[in-house]
């Protein structure tokens, strides 16, 4: 660092070259944020054009409240279904793709294609198919394995159809960062492993897997995130956070407590509430991370 | 026996044929050192004994089992790799464990007792619990040695394993393969594009050419007579000079000219017999001398002081060769020598197919059966 302290000869230059950026930072990042934080102290009427300071009442409100509560509860379990899901899946379909050697390009392009899909669209799309009465996969399952589906209205599998759906939708993701992961073994440690006679599944679990522990803590972190945020699509979609809010994940609250009950203040606090866990989570998988992930 | 044999091995990728028509034979015990320039199919011919790649046409057999299709673990053969392949997030000892009770059937006690004792042969007791980040070039190798030792195999099969070490500690670790393999008996193939090491490491050392074995003895005789000309200009260092004459044979004597220059052959009789007059000479650079009024005049145009040695590099008629003089010659560029070679060690090559037609000093090297264990000495010392 001593070098290069005296390249400008004040730090005023130094500045001028990062004000745009410091700009931009601060118009949409920072003080979209404080003015979230400042909105969760404020109960707000008229679209927030009034305005009245509450303290910690919104927060004090929304820890008190059941339903609330019930969708913290259910969003984290949602969000540990859907990491260990779709990366689970993710492992499976990114270690077939790496061992086929024929035909490859074709299995991958039909692997992450649902990764391509806007949301929106798959939503719609997989709507269709699990439709209760009309869809097609509703009626194989309910031929197959005698089961009465109907998720419009049972809240389990309401649930169980949104998770699967946002695991679906993140499979591609992942599938291209653990294949990229895996390509990056070398070849001399899977011929190592041949001779050796070790078996598939051992090789993956004793040296893909710790291999790929970079990558796997990458995909974790942005797993939960989108657990956490992505689905919203989804949800309003097919349930709208139903049936008898099974599904009304944390951030579908705080979209219907902002834009369909004008309760600026209290979705400002949710929105708080919300990046906190995350932001805990996050920090939490990177530090434990960091002891067993192989860098 | 626990030996190797291929039969007319072949391997071809796509339009490259990379193994073409290999015959080896690598006895129980032997050290057999496959040598080679880059490319010409070492790496393939291993990894067809490994079973990593499946031949196009021949045979493998491996303790007089048909292995030609078994698959790597089943083979009984341990590899050390060129780039050591050591699993980055295990410790040394982890290396060594790992896959060791699927490839053998060693109890838990027995495995602890073959690391120490592998950790033991290898001196790197200190370094079992770390990883391979951890250890230098060197220390790497050696772990790989060691993970191959404690498999306690039918046959080991190294490709260039001390490739990637500063010329020091590549001879250290020359001497102590060496002395592990006096010391462990186990059938090995060893593969090198450096000859010197070939030379130093092998019973036997095999040429590998464009795909094709061109000749296997031992490491003198290989030196003394090589059989064709490629082999003739790869042993060495620097190799056999090679020059086209023409070969003149009047009753009893015979002597090949090129330019103004003229080199007689000893007992010309035994030069098979050979349509046409042109043909290749064969003279190693240590084996010319300066001579006043030699019958070869060189004019220099590089010198090459290697220490023990000045190394001239010069023509002569208009073929480039290399002689190696006396240190502290005193030898310009520019100067023109005169040159003498010693008769016991002349060559003569055929000009079309490159295979050996003479050598005067036919007595040497005639220990084509030598036993596969020499004396490991050689490469000790
Ligand atoms: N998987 C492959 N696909 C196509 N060609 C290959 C493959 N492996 C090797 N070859 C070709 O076969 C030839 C022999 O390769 P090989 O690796 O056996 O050489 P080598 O003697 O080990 O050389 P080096 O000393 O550089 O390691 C080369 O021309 C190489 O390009
Ligand atoms: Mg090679």
């Amino acid at each position: 660092m001593g070098v290069h302290e005296n390249t400008y000869d004040s730090t005023v230059g130094a500045y001028l070259l990062l004000l745009p950026t410091l700009v931009a930072i601060v118009a949409f990042l920072y003080y979209p944020s404080l003015q979230t934080l400042r909105f969760s102290f404020f109960q707000t009427f008229l679209f927030g054009q009034n305005t009245r300071f509450v303290g910690l009442a919104n927060f004090t409100e929304l820890l008190s409240s059941q339903v609330y509560l019930t969708s913290v509860g259910l969003t984290i379990a949602f969000a540990a279904i859907v990491v260990v899901g779709s990366l689970a899946v993710g492992l499976a379909v990114a270690f077939l793709l790496y061992e086929v050697s024929d035909g490859k390009a074709a299995y991958l392009i039909a692997a992450i294609w649902p990764y391509a899909l806007p949301t929106a669209v798959a939503g719609t799309v997989l709507l269709f198919l699990a439709h209760p009465s009309v869809g097609i996969y509703t009626h194989y399952m309910e031929a197959w394995f005698g089961v009465e589906l109907d998720w419009f209205t049972v809240g389990w599998q309401g649930f169980a159809v949104v998770a699967v759906a946002a695991i679906w939708k993140q499979i591609g993701y992942n599938v291209i960062f653990m294949l990229a992961a895996l390509n990056n073994v070398p070849e001399s440690l899977n011929e190592a492993c041949r001779l050796d006679g070790i078996e598939t599944w051992r090789r993956l679990v004793r040296v893909y897997i710790p291999l790929m522990s970079p990558t796997l803590v990458f995909l974790v972190v942005i797993n939960t995130i989108y657990a956490f945020f992505g689905s919203f699509a989804l949800i309003d979609l097919m349930t709208q956070g139903g049936p008898t809010n099974a599904t009304n994940l944390m951030i579908y609250q705080l979209y219907r407590d902002a834009f369909q009950f004008n309760n600026l203040g209290l979705a400002s606090a949710q929105s708080v509430i919300l990046f906190v866990l995350v932001a805990g989570l996050t920090f939490v998988q990177l530090r434990v991370s960091d002891r067993y992930a192989h860098y | 026996m626990t030996g190797i044999t291929t039969t007319d091995l072949v391997k071809r990728f796509d339009d490259v044929t990379a193994v073409d028509g290999v015959d080896l034979n690598v006895r129980e015990g032997e050290f057999l050192v496959l040598v080679g320039p880059s490319g010409c199919g070492k790496s393939t011919t291993l990894r067809l004994l490994a079973g990593l790649e499946s031949p196009t046409a021949g045979a493998v057999e491996i303790a007089d089992e048909d292995v030609t299709t078994a698959s790597p673990s089943d083979r009984d053969v341990a590899m050390v790799f060129q780039n050591y392949a050591l699993y980055p997030h295990m410790t040394a000892r982890e290396n060594m464990t790992f896959g060791l009770k699927t490839a053998t059937d060693f109890s838990a006690d027995a495995v602890d007792d073959r690391i120490a004792e592998a950790a033991g042969i290898l001196d790197i007791e200190d370094l079992l619990d770390r990883t391979p980040s951890a250890l230098s070039g060197g220390e790497q190798q050696r772990v790989a040695i060691g993970r191959a030792l404690v498999r306690d195999p039918e046959v080991f099969l190294m490709d260039e394993p001390l490739s990637n070490l500063d010329a020091k500690l590549r001879v250290q670790m020359r001497a102590e393969l060496a002395e592990l393999h006096a010391e462990l008996q186990t059938t090995t193939l060893y593969v090198t594009h450096d000859q010197v090491e070939a030379m130093t490491l092998g019973d036997r050392v095999a040429v590998m050419y464009d795909g094709e074995i061109q000749q296997i003895a031992p490491p003198q005789q290989l030196y003394d007579a090589p059989e064709t000309r490629f082999v003739a200009e790869f042993i060495g260092s620097p190799g056999m000079n090679t020059v086209e004459g023409t070969l003149k044979r009047r009753g009893d004597a015979a002597h090949v000219t090129w330019g103004e220059n003229s080199l007689s052959l000893p007992s010309a009789g035994a030069v098979k017999p050979y349509a046409g007059d042109r043909v290749v000479l064969g003279v190693r650079p240590e084996d010319l001398t300066q001579e006043m009024g030699g019958p070869l005049s060189m004019e220099v145009t590089v010198t090459e002081p290697l220490g023990d040695s000045l190394l001239t590099r010069g023509v002569v008629g208009d073929t480039e060769m290399e002689v190696s003089l006396p240190p502290r010659s005193a030898v310009d560029v520019g100067d023109v020598l005169s040159l003498t070679a010693d008769p016991q060690r002349l060559h003569l090559f055929d000009i079309e197919t490159g295979a050996a037609l003479y050598h005067s000093a036919e007595t040497v090297g005639s220990d084509a059966a030598e036993p596969p264990v020499a004396d490991t000495q050689r490469s000790t010392t």
